[in-house]
């Protein structure tokens, strides 16, 4: 299956600051059981090797049930408008999850 | 039955504009109680906190505030805006309060208005110091402490207010609140809660209808084609439960779409942190009413001691950027290397005259996602350098030697002996003037949110 097509699964896939110092990614599912495999998939351990953080970095999760949505968050390696910093809202570090959601949703885990 | 309508008209003063036909038409439809509205937010970066400047376009912002002018506080409603001018603090009340006055005057309207300043003196958070460390303060979301030296080095710090000060000065008569920086769902919440109902609903409903028709989905395509497109979101509160919908009938507040806001910037979805408590909304309720229509109930507050978040920035020095592009396929190769080196003449030739810092954003190499990129292979790319230097002299003449180095730079293989980059702007070399970072952004408890917030009345006439 492409990478487009799996996609079609995903409602939403985001990125955003939770403050200067945390990113938040939020996945929206369109089906039950995509939804119960990337809840149970998706470990700590594994967000944190997409990003190359120290897993410690990786911050709680979270579940919307009746949206099919799983947060995640992380602590950002540069805060938010900091020199060197490249996105000062957060809003397009999705890349590294969308890339392990993808591998999920495939059953390669 | 105590009802109260609260419009939120835009998710922030001065962003793309409020779409005024449907404001107006809302205003004469709902007979609200208040206008509640966010006017900024840490999301943009330091700069605007350290500087006092708006992030929004004056010609924005003039035309939302005459909006609310013309069809709000023409008719004796109250309005409240939170986090004024960007960033809350006194110069950007103060430009906000500035404005509003003359256009206020423009329209011979008079009214009472109170600006809450939010700015918070070094020594308020020094008072709580042991051992170098201040007491009790926590940051967001990890809960790191807070070094007495992180708040000596600031230049400005502000306060989150909740919805104490912002109702005090509707109690005092104000028809029109212009507070400093505020948490966004206080703004919307205080009138509520002046008028009796329930802290922990008042500020759920703030929660989710903060953002404007950011909580509200499309049924049809509406607003990519509007120039001002920002939608009323109106918000009716009773004492247990919030019915929310938009000012027009194509958009919809579903209870996926509320949901979905409630996840929006934030670590936590079952509970949101407010400076009077804790709104923990695991069991709300999400009911569609109709097709525009959603009704939230069963959230709950938990009150807790009083606790503000302060928000700090310190100025690290003075930036000048430059742009070029890279084509040839020997220097795209071996450009990190070439960087590196030039970063260290440049210490070695004018390190003595202060310090000064480099960073190489190579878009087209891991310039957004760092570390992080997983994908290789580009064939062209394009650098923003960022020099931060302690003065705005030495920033600009770093940058502009770095520019002709790189420029002509003899790597090996090269064949390109009349220069090597494609530099994008005339004048080449921009400066940007101070660069702020965040110094503070942690939680402390505050007994009386009176210690910070001070109000001053101004009567316009």
């Amino acid at each position: 299956m492409s990478a487009g097509a799996v996609m079609d699964r995903v409602r939403v896939l985001r990125s955003k600051n939770a403050g200067p110092y945390a990113l938040t990614f939020d996945i929206v599912l369109r089906d039950q059981a995509d939804f119960e495999r990337i809840a149970a998939g998706l470990k700590a351990e594994k967000v944190a090797s997409a990003y190359r953080i120290p897993v410690e970095n990786v911050l709680g999760t979270g579940r919307i049930d009746e949206l099919s949505a799983f947060k995640i968050s992380i602590m950002r390696r540069v805060p938010a408008g900091h020199v060197g910093d490249s996105d000062c809202y957060g809003m397009n570090q999705e890349q590294p999850l969308t890339r392990l959601v993808i591998r999920l949703l495939e059953g390669d885990t | 039955m105590t009802s109260v309508t609260v419009i939120t008209p835009t998710g922030c003063i001065g962003n793309r504009g409020i779409d005024a036909d449907v404001f107006r038409q809302v205003i004469e439809s709902e007979q609200p109680d208040v206008i509640a509205v966010d006017a900024g937010s840490a999301d943009c970066g330091p700069w605007y906190l350290g500087s006092g400047r708006a992030h929004s376009p004056r010609r924005n912002i003039e035309w939302d505030i005459s909006v609310l002018l013309d069809h709000a506080v023409s008719r004796g409603i109250p309005v409240i805006i939170g986090s004024a001018g960007g960033s809350g603090t006194r110069a950007h009340v103060d430009a906000t309060v500035e404005t509003i006055s003359r256009l206020a005057r423009q329209r011979n309207l008079k009214f009472r208005m109170a600006a809450i300043y939010a700015d918070v003196d070094p020594d308020y958070i020094l008072a709580k110091q042991q051992g170098g460390q201040i007491a009790g303060a926590s940051r967001s979301p990890d809960g790191a402490g807070l070094l007495a030296a992180d708040v000596r080095t600031s230049d400005t710090i502000v306060g989150l207010m909740g919805v104490g000060p912002m109702i005090d000065a509707l109690d005092a008569g104000a028809a029109v609140v212009v507070a400093g920086r505020a948490v966004d769902a206080a703004v919307i919440a205080s009138r509520p809660v002046q008028l009796g109902l329930d802290i922990g609903l008042s500020y759920h409903m703030g929660d989710i209808m903060e953002c404007a028709e950011s909580c509200a989905e499309e049924i049809a395509p509406t607003l990519r084609s509007r120039g001002r497109n920002r939608i009323p979101i109106i918000g009716r509160i009773t004492e247990n439960a919030f019915e929310l919908r938009p000012g027009l009938d194509t958009l919809a507040c579903s209870p996926e779409s509320c949901l979905m806001h409630s996840a929006y910037e934030r670590t936590d979805l079952s509970t949101i942190k407010v400076p009077e408590g804790l709104v923990d909304r695991s069991k709300a309720r999400y009911e569609r009413v109709d097709a525009n229509t959603t009704r939230v109930s069963g959230s709950r507050f938990v009150p807790e001691p009083h606790s503000i978040l302060f928000e700090g920035v310190r100025k690290i020095g003075y930036r000048s950027v430059f742009a070029f592009g890279v084509r040839t396929p020997g220097i795209i190769a071996q450009l990190p290397e070439i960087l590196r080196e030039v970063d260290a003449i440049e210490q070695g030739l004018f390190g003595s005259e202060g310090s000064f810092r480099i960073h190489w954003h190579q878009y087209g190499r891991q310039a957004v996602l760092g570390p992080a990129e997983f994908a290789s292979g580009a064939y062209e790319v394009g650098v923003l350098a960022d020099v931060v230097a302690d003065t705005q002299d030495l920033a600009h003449d770093v940058a502009y030697d770095l520019l002709t180095r790189i420029g002509f730079w003899r790597y090996p293989g090269r064949y390109t002996t009349a220069g090597n980059i494609a530099v994008t702007l005339s004048p080449a070399v921009l400066d940007g003037g101070p660069v702020y970072e965040f110094s503070i952004y942690h939680s402390m408890p505050v007994a009386d949110y009176r210690e910070i917030f001070r109000t001053e009345i101004v009567e316009v006439q």
